[in-house]
This record gives structure tokens, sequence and C-alpha cells, in this order.
């Protein structure tokens, strides 16, 4: 119980308190010891999950799904952590930030793995949707924050199109909460995820074929599902490197664990009804045609980091066909896939961030001759690409098979 | 010879419903900004009193303070904002040109049909007369959606967010006699922060392009790397 | 309902059809008046349309060599199509037989003949003037008929009838019921009103300036009884959107009966309501500016808006509850 709190206040404390610290070399190492805080409190709940079952709160539940996604999404937020506190202090050397805006980036970051947290550990739908957006809300104003046009653009589409993909997603909430009057009664208990998973066989079938629709159309915006994902690219590419990797790591695998959480409630809903298999169809279909266009888009990227969001764009679309197909090997192989991509994704960004500050620019074919002047570098991207799927063997090929 | 008309509440539901969607289609060619605004504003009272109303009719106490955080936010402070800064921004005066007002506004009503169609399915759920109005919020919903696609100004397309989430807080309420409390809160929270943010990128925007025409903003394409 | 066989509720007809000759004019008259003090001045008697239509009879009426046989028919034609539509919508009580055997459409058809003729008529001498009035007034209603027929349905779909004296029946029967869908044909209905009868915003009744006229540079000319034909046409017509609006929307005060009693009830009811129309228009007029021609589209276009909604809101809203 108290390890839940504890992981939850850590980023929200220092978020308030790094947004008051002047100094940017300590909000720097502020910020690593927070995201170390809430890491040591993930893995605490971690170990109380193994060995109860589960743990369970007011509007908190964590269980053996959402338990590894808190301690991935603690230690990317960590590491992260460790990696933007040089970066970003050269960044601000080299003139492109002001401190003022440092600050506004270290509280922002906290807020952000907050939210995160907060969606991944609650049990309340609502609460759910606000903490999506919350995260929507911390991130925008860092992908604008080099102030640049391109940046500001690219910002205000993430806003606009996950703005109006969450309300739609809002709306899908609102229609399972009405369904579930009937059937749980008033209150919060129509919202609890726990409770509805429980009674999902008597829940209006009419009703939760619709809301699926909305909640995946809002909440696919956000995961980067194809035709929703136009902001995806031009947002984890403006950002400064640290949120590339955070926003391509960390909050995709959010929005799917949300997508996954619905998708069990309206399965039982749906079972034994006509339309038994819409909801795992239906991301089947979203999650192929994401990969190939992803795919296709692959080819044509000139700028590096836009290489790589099209490419989680393409493994989200994996992870989201493995899921609507269902059944425990299926499943298995796409929370596997979302373990690595997240880890391989961020250090990638973290790399790729690294070589395009030496560069000077972000066109992949102005990046030459790293192998002379970085050799270590060198060796960790090779290690960090290893799991894509062009190369095997790797940790993602079972779930591509 | 005729059957009984519904008792007043319905009566006065279904006509304030109908005004919202009114003033979502008077938000959708509005081309003046300070009367968009107080459109807005109005459109905000609207929900509230459907709140207040369903509140009065059900007994459900919560839905008062709903209504009045309604009220407080949509209605007064939210346009208090976008006067403010469209003052800051020397807007006040300025008129939009639209390119085909006549399809924009009837884009809208078959949005309106559509809306209706999808709603058609949901038979059973509680309230007063809560099917149909759970048609006109989803046709509010998407009316606001169609104004963020087819304005170009960047407050117009605030004002069309805006009044999409009238729409879902319409929903709410028609289909379910409102969210739990703290749901409502967070909401609330999130909207007024997505309006504070909104304002600090209308400084961001028309300091880097010189106008908040968001057809200027296409510098990031991926042909001009070919 | 009415009852087609009784030769007393025929007599209606004719009644009707006098009392609304003779009450056009006057409710110009009363609209012009009342301008004519919102902007500080006497204004006019509210007679005096009738002592210039007595004047103008008296008149010689000149024909330009270039006009043909309709402009000499045309007239006659408008006077008698906007005639008989009067006579065909409930006046003073809801057992006039006329309305049975005629309804909305045919009202509409009577309405857009007359508006052909006169079209026809401004085209006919070959002026430019003439040409360019019947060119904007066939652009105003091209695109307020697609509004008023979206209002008459809205009316005809809740009272299951286009009987215009059904659907009057109907709504006194029902009481005072707030429809969204009554309010929003309303608003469309007043604003092509508005425009079909050629006032403020749409077109000034008191104009010749070739910039803004539309309706009077379709007569602009005649002179003598042809002219007084078309004027009194125009104070018909009027009247007759004015007495749709009020007996249609606020149908309390139709004799539902033929006593004399009922009848006397029902013509005074109608009176007051067409004076509270009239005074509501003189300050609509004065309080508002006419709009430049490429306005008025889009002016229609909110009529038409709204009346669809009215027929949506219907659908959405009414039929289902």
């Amino acid at each position: 119980m108290s390890a839940l709190w504890l992981m939850l206040a850590a980023p929200a404390v220092g978020a308030l308190v790094l947004a008051a610290v002047p100094s940017l070399p300590l909000a720097g190492w502020l910020n690593t010891a927070f995201s170390a805080a809430a890491l040591a409190a993930a893995l605490w709940v971690g170990e109380t999950v193994s060995r109860h079952g589960e743990l369970a709160s007011t509007y908190l539940r964590v269980d053996a799904f959402n338990v590894y996604l808190l301690v991935l999404t603690t230690f990317v937020g960590l590491t992260t952590a460790i990696f933007s506190r040089p970066y970003m202090r050269e960044v601000c050397h080299q003139g492109r930030l002001t401190r003022r805006r440092m600050r506004l980036y270290h509280a922002m970051y906290q807020a952000f793995l907050f939210t995160m947290l907060l969606a991944l550990s609650t049990d309340s739908l609502g609460i759910l949707w606000v903490a999506v957006e919350g995260a929507t809300l911390s991130t925008v104003l860092l992908v604008s924050l080099y102030r640049t046009p391109e940046s500001i653009e690219a910002a205000w589409k993430y806003f606009i199109l996950c703005g109006v993909g969450i309300a739609l997603a809002l709306f899908g909430t609102v229609l399972i909460y009405a369904a579930a009057q009937g059937v749980t009664g008033e209150g919060d208990a129509g919202l609890s995820w726990h409770r509805l998973y429980q009674n999902a066989a008597r829940l209006d079938p009419g009703v939760m074929r619709i809301a699926f629709v909305f909640l995946l159309v809002g909440y696919g915006t956000k995961v980067g599902l194809v035709p929703m994902h136009f902001w995806l690219p031009d947002a984890h590419s403006e950002g400064p490197t640290p949120v590339s990797a955070v926003l391509s790591g960390l909050l995709l695998n959010v929005a799917l664990y949300a997508v996954v959480r619905l998708k069990m409630i309206v399965d039982g809903a749906l079972a034994g009804g006509p339309t038994a298999q819409l909801a795992g169809h239906l991301m089947m279909g979203f999650g192929l045609i994401s990969f190939l266009v992803a795919v296709f888009s692959l080819r044509r990227q000139k700028d590096i980091k836009r290489l790589f969001s099209y490419s989680s764009i393409e493994h989200m679309g994996l992870m989201t066909f493995a899921l609507g197909m269902g059944g425990p090997l299926a499943t298995f192989a796409a929370l596997l896939h979302m373990l690595v991509h997240s880890l391989a994704k961020s250090a990638i960004f973290v790399g790729v961030g690294h070589a395009s500050h030496i560069a000077g620019t972000q066109r992949i074919e102005r990046i030459r001759g790293l192998i002379r002047t970085q050799p270590r570098w060198v060796g960790g991207c090779c290690w960090g690409w290893r799991p894509s799927p062009a190369f095997r063997p790797s940790a993602s090929s079972p779930a591509s098979s | 010879m005729n059957a009984m008309a519904p008792p007043l509440l319905g009566q006065s539901l279904l006509l304030l419903a109908a005004l919202t969607l009114f003033l979502s289609f008077a938000l959708l060619g509005q081309t003046r900004l300070t009367a968009a605004i107080h459109q807005f504003a109005w459109q905000g009272a609207m929900v509230a009193a459907v709140t207040a109303l369903v509140a009065a009719g059900e007994g459900a106490r919560h839905l008062y303070l709903s209504a009045l955080l309604t009220l407080g936010l949509k209605s007064l402070l939210i346009p208090w904002m976008l006067h403010r800064l469209a003052r800051r921004l020397e807007m006040e005066r300025e008129v939009e040109r639209l390119h085909h007002p006549a399809v924009l506004l009837l884009a809208g009503t078959v949005l309106v049909v559509f809306a209706y169609w999808v709603a058609l399915p949901i038979e059973r759920i509680g309230g007063h007369a809560s099917r149909n109005i759970l048609a006109i919020s989803l046709a509010v919903v998407l009316i606001g959606l169609w104004m963020m696609v087819g304005r170009r100004q960047v407050v117009a397309q605030v004002l069309g967010f805006m009044s999409l989430e009238n729409g879902l807080f319409l929903a709410a309420v028609a289909a379910a006699r409102g969210m739990p409390l703290v749901v409502e809160l967070g909401v609330a929270f999130d909207v007024l922060v997505a309006a504070i943010l909104f304002g600090i990128f209308f400084f961001h925007i028309s300091e880097s392009i010189e106008s908040l025409d968001v057809d200027r903003l296409n510098r990031l394409s991926e042909e001009e790397t070919e | 309902m009415a009852d087609l066989l009784n030769p007393a509720a025929w007599l209606l007809v004719p009644v009707q059809a006098l009392l609304f000759l003779v009450g056009a004019p006057l409710l110009a008259g009363w609209i012009r008046q009342w301008k004519g003090r919102l902007q500080n001045r006497r204004g006019p008697a509210p007679w005096q349309p009738l002592r210039d239509l007595r004047k103008l009879f008296a008149k010689e009426a000149l024909v330009a060599h270039s006009a043909s046989t309709v402009f000499r028919a045309a007239p006659y034609v408008v006077f008698a199509s906007t005639l008989l539509a009067v006579c065909i919508v409930p006046f003073i009580s809801i057992l006039q037989p006329a309305t049975a055997i005629a309804d909305m459409i045919v009202l509409v058809g009577f309405l857009a003949l007359g508006r052909f003729f006169l079209a026809l008529a401004g085209m006919d001498v070959g002026s430019s003037f003439g040409g360019m009035g019947s060119s904007r007034e066939m652009l105003v209603s091209a695109l307020a008929e697609p509004a008023m027929l979206m209002a008459v349905f809205t009316l005809a779909m809740s009272a299951h009838s286009t009987n215009l004296s059904t659907v009057a029946e109907y709504n006194l029967a029902q009481g005072l019921v707030l429809r969204p869908s009554y309010l929003f044909a309303l608003l469309g209905l007043v604003l092509v009103a508005v425009a079909e009868t050629g006032r403020i915003p749409v077109d000034n009744p008191a104009t010749h300036l070739e910039l803004t006229m539309i309706h009077e540079a379709m007569i602009l000319e005649y002179s003598g009884r042809h002219l007084a034909l078309m004027e009194w046409a125009a104070q018909l017509k009027l009247m007759l959107y004015g007495v749709l609006l009020v007996n249609l929307f606020f149908p309390w005060g139709l004799a539902q009966t033929l006593s004399p009693a009922a009848l006397l009830a029902g013509l005074m009811a109608v009176a007051a309501k067409l004076a509270a129309l009239g005074m509501a228009l003189a300050v609509g007029e004065t309080v508002l500016a006419k709009m430049r021609l490429f306005r008025v589209p889009l002016f229609l276009n909110l009529a038409f808006l709204l009346t669809l909604l009215g027929l949506l809101s219907h659908i959405i809203l009414e039929a289902g509850a």
C-alpha cells in the first residue's frame, strides 16, 4: 500500500520541487534522484505483488499485468534521467535553451512520469483518462522546448491531434459508464475496471461495441495507429532527445495498455454474441495497417529521428496486431516485445540524439564518420539496434513470428 | 387525438439540447472572434443549465456541483482568458475569411444525421429522453471536430476543441447522470490546463510565424527533403 | 375538421378575402406609422395606403411602347394569385373549408406563380432597372424557397398533415409545448418572411436607388391601376406571411366553432397578434441596416440551416421520445 503511494508521490513531489529549483546542475541531480526513488518504490511494489498476487487500494490496483509495466516505466525514466543530466547541460551551454526553460523541462519530466505511473496503476477508467490526457499536456510544452518554428508546429499538431483523440476516448468512457449503470449501480463502481471485468457479461453489447470503437480510435491516436499517427513523427523528432526517448519508449506503451484493459472488458461483454471477435479484429486490422504504412514510409525518411519514430509506429502496430489476436502465446510475445521495444527504443533515441548533437544535424546523410571519432558509441548502438526485426536472433523475433 | 405532451422538464431538456446544437453551428460559421467567444460562453451556460435540470429532476446532488463547475469554467473563466488573449494579440476585430461557408455548415448537418445513426442502436440508457440527447451530444462532438479541421485560424480551432468538450460533458450528463465527482474534477482540471497551454501556444505561434493562420504552419513535410 | 358541405362555412371564404383586402393596406400603414414614430416623426395615418390605392385607381395607366401583353396581364395575375393564396390560410377560424382543398404546397405554388409573373413583368419593358430587379428577386426566392419548404415540412410532420387548418388545430390542442423544432422553424420562417416580403434587412420597401431596390425595381414601370394592383398584392403577401407566423405558431384565439361570437373573438385575436407583429417588424427595420446583396445568400443560408435543424430536431428529439 505505502509502496504504491510512495511510487506515485516521488514524481509528483519531484515535479513541484523541480519547478522551484533555479540551479541547473542541482536540478539535474534531483531529477535523477526522484526517478531513482520512483524505481525503488516500483520494485518494492513488484516484490509485494509477486508475493500477494495483487495490490489494491481506493482507485488504484496493481496486478500481474501492469506491475511489470510500472517497473519498466520507472527504469526507463531513470536511465533517461541519467542521460539527460549531462546532455541538457551541454545543450544549455550551447545557448539553445534558457535557465527558465530548463526548470520547465525538469518539472514537466517528473510530472510526465507521475501521470504515466498514475495511468498504469489506476483502477478507475475515468482516472485513466485524466492521467493519459495529463501525460499529453505535460509533454506538449516539452516538444516545443527549442521554440523553433518547426518544433512549435510539431507541438501544435501533437496537441490538437492527441487532444481530439483523447476526447473521443472520453466519449467511449462515458458510454461504458452509462452501460455500467444498470449493472454495477451508481457511483464510482461503474468506472472501476475490476468491477466491470467481473460483470462484463451483463453489459449491453450494443453500447459496448460503439464504446470500443471510440476508445480504440481515441487511445489508438496516442498509440500511433495509422491513420491517426500524423503527430508522431513530428513530435518525436522535434523535441529534445530525452523527451523523444520517453515519448517513444513509454507513452506509447501506456496508451496500448489502456486499449488492452478495455479490450478485456469488451470481450467479456460481447462474448457469445454474433460480433464476439469485434475488438480483436479491429485491433488486428489497425495494427496491420500501421505496420504496413510505417514500413513503406521508412524508406523515404532522411531525418534520423523521424526514421526511428516510424519504426516505433511499426513496432506498436505489430504489438497491437498480436494483442488483437489474443491467446496466451501471442499475448506473451506482445508483452515481451513491449519490454524489449521500450528498452531498445529509448536507448536508440539516446544514442541517436548524442550522434546528431555531435554532428550538428539530424539528416542521416550528414552524420558520418562516427566510427572513427566515437567508437564506443558505435558499439553501444550496434547492441541497441539488434532487437530490431531485421537482426536475428533477438527478443522481438518470437513476437514477429 | 394525440399523445400527451411530455412533461415540462423533459421539454426543457430537449430545448436546451437543441439550442446547444444550434450554438455549435453558430460557432462553426462565425468568423468574428469576439462573437464566437460569446457564443461559446452561451453554449457552456446551456450545458450547465442541462446539468442543473437533470440534477433537479433526478435529485442527484453532486450534479449541482458539476453544473456550477461547468458554468464557472466554460462560461466565465475560459471565455475571459480567450478575450484577454485576443486583446493582447490584437486580434479582437479580426474576421476570418471562410472558403466555403455553405459547405461548412451543410457538412455539419450531415454530421448531425450521422451522429443520430450511430446512436440509434443504443436502446437501454436511463434518464429523460437520454438516447436522443446522446445523439445530439455526439453531433456537438463531431461538429467541434469538424470545426477544428475546417477553420484556419488557431483560436477558432481552440473553440472547436472546447465545444467538443462541451458535447462530451453533455453526453456524460445525458447518458449517465454525470460521472463520479473525482473524474469530473480531473476532467475540469485537464480542460483548464489545456486552455492555459493553448494561450501559451498562441504567443509562440504568433511570434514564430507572425500570424495565427494554421495554413502557414507547413514547414514540417516529407517532400522538401527529396 | 372543416365541413365541406356546410354553406355557412363557405361564406367565411369571401368574408376572409374581404377582410384581407381591407386589412392588408391597414397593416402596411400601421407598420409605416410605427417606423415613423420610432424615427421621431409623427408618421402617416394607418389608412394612408388605402387612400393611396384609391388615388392610383383613379389615375391613368401608362404603358411603354415596348411592352407586351405580359406587361398588361401581369398585375392581374399577381393580384389574383396572391388573393387566392390568402383564402387558403386559417385567418379567424380553423373551420374554413377552402383550407381543406388546398394545402401548404399549393400555397407555396400560388406564391411562386405570382413571383414568376412579377419577374417577367420586370423584364418585359427592357429597362435595365427592371431586369436587375428581376434577377435579384429570383436569387432571393431561389434561396428562400427551400427554407420555407423545410419549415412547412417540420410543421406537417408534427401534425401529420399538410393542411394548414389541421396544423393550427393540432397546435391549439397541444397547448403550450416547448418544442425545439418549432422554435427553429419559427426563426427560420421569420427570416424567410423578411426576405420574401422585401423588408429590411433584405430589401428596402421605401427606396428607389438602383443599388438597393429589388421589389421596387420590378414595378418601376407601372402606373395607375396596374401599380395599385401590384402594391396591393405586395401588401397582401406581407399580411399573408404575418398570418402564417402568428396563427400556426401561436394559434390561441382561432375560432373552433362557427358561432358569431367565436368568429368575432377570432378576428380580434388575430388583429391583436398582427398588430404586435407589425410593431416588432417596425422595430426590427429601424434597428437593422439593409444588407449588401452579396450577403443575402448568407442570410438565407442561415434561414435554411435553422429550418433544417428544426426538421432534424423533430426527427431526433421528438419523434422517437
